[in-house]
């Protein structure tokens, strides 16, 4: 691992970047139809419980990553087995994030440019970044998150004036009952992204102030909860949910209506700009995230030397990842239920029980280690 | 040192790739589409024949034109097609740069097309990212499509512009036709029936086509919108017009500004109201699992003419016009109610309050709603007037 330290407001701007990323754009939520906007929120609460989880682990071996406690619960053999099942499912949904951020690039903004052309400077560019290392990217997130803002303010105002908005298009509220609702909920909108911030469990023993864990990880999910909520409802509003559900990009559809008196028009680049920016860092989060685990798992001193061929297998992971748009979707689908549950929900829940079991044992046997436990969490506030 | 250079490089290289030259089109190679136009294909095994009108830049724009031969401002090129994208690439040869689709400012359909049915037209429109559906659509009436292009026009030398205006300041200060963008009708497509302005050709068509047409003082030929044409499943079934058309605006919600004429004791119309100011609410009661709908009118205005002697400076003579003019918004309203409800199809938006207050109602009638719950549902109008102002004088001179 290497030796760095992020503070809170660093963290948070990452984490709220990480569920920003793609789910802004994509039709996110929408199988709930005209309750898409509840369906997030509910997740929301699912990914406060989902946190909880992650927390108590972390409580248990506050200085170790994941792939550091994964070895201690399981074993050093299953354990390892099982960090490096994570380190591919990092390595698998970064490649899918910038293959989405290509997708849209090329079918909405750059049509004669090739996906190749643009998915590896955007690579090379994260790959240049965590070379740097993690605070580098922690830092650039401190200044992207105002600019995020700046977009985020921008883009609302000038689609709430415009006036193409009406909010009866949200009503009736339960169109369809809870069942629709909960089939989005569970596994989809829990997982992505409040499930895949099971990533943030390789960065929490880098905070600087341990404490704040809680509430600086709470905030980012609340603050990321709301925002999707409101933006899906702002879609629907916009465009109407049969549009917005067959829109491959309905905030992109939602900010082309724009249109203050002929004259402020066509401010899509803002939602182009809003998906590269958040896109970035959540590829950034999950390739470093890959990387430490891997100089973890294999007892590499620091992570530079392979941070560029990491990079390599992610341009050639995202090209060859689906061969299509509806693939791709196709595939997101399946994974929640192959990647994402396992891998987000049950294990970390079998890792708590069995952690919680191990740590019960260990009390008995020696109570003595048990004060030293505490006492190195005491130093480390 | 040698870090540097790898950084050095790496810069150059990500920066070449990242100004996205790849895309870039020339402004001079560019052959701005003003306008599209749709007609059926009669001949071959097309089903489209497009036009597409061509602004030509050197024309649009003022200066010196010394020693320049003058031409029209606009161009149109046509072509046929089975499918809309390949009527357009066919277009393509015909024109002198690279057709650029985002300054697309209307579409026009003739009534062929609309009446075989417009569902599955706008796919093209709104799956290609260059198209943006901000811009109205009208439905030629008595000509095809394509004539209405053909139109030159004073005064704005782009016609697809002037027409567009005509239709923004007809919907604004005379109430009647709307304007219906794509994107509207997207969705209207969607719900089963929708209303979409129409547009015909005033005049002799072979002399509008001239440039002579601009240098008259009257032109020869003129491009006016009017009259809705109702679409049900997606086909046009009817045309709707005058007090009907204007009722639908006053249903919609959509009413802006209009003049209401007023009889006075034995004298026909003889009294001009303007509307200024128009708030339409729609709220459903359900009743025995029936659907009661009750439309809701308030309205301003203030008197712009009177033809006959009325003493305008009494509250009491006042309040009898105010009554009128309730009377009057109520029978226009009527009137679009009855020929909705006899056309079966309901274009004017009540089912989603319908939705909105008993969505398990709705469930069981959606399906049959235009054929079977509409045409029978009780309808309520509702009309408050409100005349505030008399204007610069009270009483008029004629006695």
């Amino acid at each position: 691992m290497e030796k760095a330290k992020l503070s809170v407001i660093q963290l948070f701007a990452m984490m709220f970047m990480f569920d920003m990323g793609t789910a802004l754009v994509i039709s996110y939520g929408i199988s709930a139809k005209k309750d898409a906007w509840f369906a997030i929120l509910l997740s929301m609460a699912a990914g406060i419980l989902l946190f909880f989880i992650y927390y108590l682990l972390f409580k248990q071996y506050p200085n170790l990553p994941l792939t550091g406690y994964i070895r201690k619960i399981f074993g050093k053999y299953l354990g390892w087995l099982m960090g490096f099942f994570y380190v591919l499912y990092f390595l698998h949904i970064s490649s899918k994030n910038i293959r989405e951020l290509g997708d849209l690039l090329v079918s909405s903004t750059l049509p004669e440019t090739p996906l190749l052309a643009i998915i590896i400077p955007l690579v090379l560019a994260i790959c240049y970044v965590l070379y740097m290392g993690i605070e580098v990217l922690a830092r650039t997130s401190e200044v992207f998150i105002v600019i995020l803002f700046l977009f985020g303010i921008a883009g609302n105002f000038f689609v709430l004036v415009s006036g193409s908005v009406e909010f009866h298009n949200l009503r009736p509220f339960l169109e369809d009952g809870w069942k629709p609702i909960l089939d989005t909920v569970f596994p989809y909108t829990i997982t992505f992204p409040f499930g895949e911030m099971i990533a943030f469990a390789m960065l929490l023993p880098l905070l600087n102030k341990a404490k704040y864990v809680k509430k600086v990880w709470l905030s980012a999910l609340i603050a990321s909860g709301l925002i999707l909520s409101w933006t899906v409802s702002l879609n629907i509003a916009v465009l109407g949910v049969e549009i917005t559900e067959r829109a491959s990009f309905p905030t992109l559809s939602t900010v082309s209506k724009i249109n203050l008196m002929d004259f402020i028009q066509r401010l899509d680049a803002i939602v182009v700009f809003t998906l590269l920016i958040t896109v970035f860092f959540k590829a950034s989060i999950y390739i470093y995230v890959a990387v430490a685990a891997i100089s973890d798992l294999f007892g590499l001193k620091n992570h530079y030397r392979i941070v560029f061929p990491i990079g390599i297998i992610i341009i050639y992971l995202s090209m060859i990842n689906s061969s299509n748009i509806p693939e791709h979707s196709e595939e997101g689908q399946l994974e929640a239920y192959y990647l994402h549950l396992p891998l987000t929900i049950i294990l970390p829940l079998v890792m708590l029980l069995f952690a919680y079991i191990k740590n019960f044992f260990k009390k008995k046997k020696q109570p003595k280690s048990d004060k030293e436990e505490n006492f190195s969490e005491n130093t480390k506030h | 040192m040698k870090r540097n250079i790898v950084m050095m490089l790496l810069v150059s290289f990500t920066s070449i790739f990242l100004s996205g030259c790849w895309d870039s089109r020339e402004l001079q190679d560019l052959s701005i589409i003003s306008a599209i136009a749709i007609d059926k294909d009669d001949k071959d095994d097309n089903r489209y024949r497009l036009t597409v009108q061509l602004i030509n830049p050197s024309q649009v724009s003022g200066g010196e034109q010394a020693g320049k031969v003058q031409a029209t401002p606009i161009r149109t090129l046509t072509n046929s097609g089975s499918t809309l994208a390949e009527a357009l690439r066919k277009i393509s040869p015909l024109a002198p740069g690279q057709l650029f689709y985002p300054h697309v400012q209307v579409m026009i359909l003739s009534e062929e097309v609309a009446k075989e049915g417009i569902k599955s037209l706008f796919d093209l429109i709104e799956r290609d990212s260059n198209f943006r559906l901000l811009f109205p659509v009208l439905i030629a009436k008595n000509s095809s499509a394509e004539d209405i292009l053909k139109i030159t026009t004073s005064l704005n030398p782009i016609p697809s512009d002037a027409l567009v205006k005509n239709l923004d300041t007809s919907q604004k200060e005379w109430g009647e036709y709307i304007s219906v963008k794509a994107d509207e009708l997207i969705e209207g497509l969607q719900k089963g029936s929708f209303v979409v302005s129409g547009v015909q050709v005033k005049g002799d068509k072979e002399q509008g086509n001239k440039g002579e047409n601009v240098q008259q003082v009257s032109p020869a030929a003129t491009i006016e919108t009017g009259e809705l044409a109702l679409f049900k499943n997606g086909k046009l079934v009817n045309w709707i017009e005058e007090k009907t058309a204007r009722g639908a605006t006053w249903i919609m919600d959509e009413m802006k500004k209009t003049i209401l004429n007023l009889d006075y004791e034995e004298k026909k119309d003889a009294i001009a109201i303007e509307v200024n100011r128009s708030k339409t609410t729609i709220k459903i009661k359900i009743k025995n699992n029936q659907p009661i709908i009750n439309i809701f009118v308030n309205t301003e205005g203030t008197i712009s003419e009177t033809l006959a002697p009325v003493d305008l400076s009494k509250t009491e003579k006042i309040e009898q016009l105010e009554k009128k003019v309730e009377k009057e918004i109520k029978d226009e309203i009527r009137l679009t109610v009855k020929m909705a409800q006899e056309e079966k199809s309901e274009f004017l938006g009540f089912r989603e309050y319908v939705n909105i207050k008993d969505k398990k109602l709705w469930k069981t009638i959606s399906t049959s709603w235009d054929e079977e719950v509409f045409p029978n549902t009780k309808i309520n109008i509702n009309v408050d007037a409100f005349i505030r102002r008399t204007g610069m004088r009270t009483n008029p001179s004629t006695k």
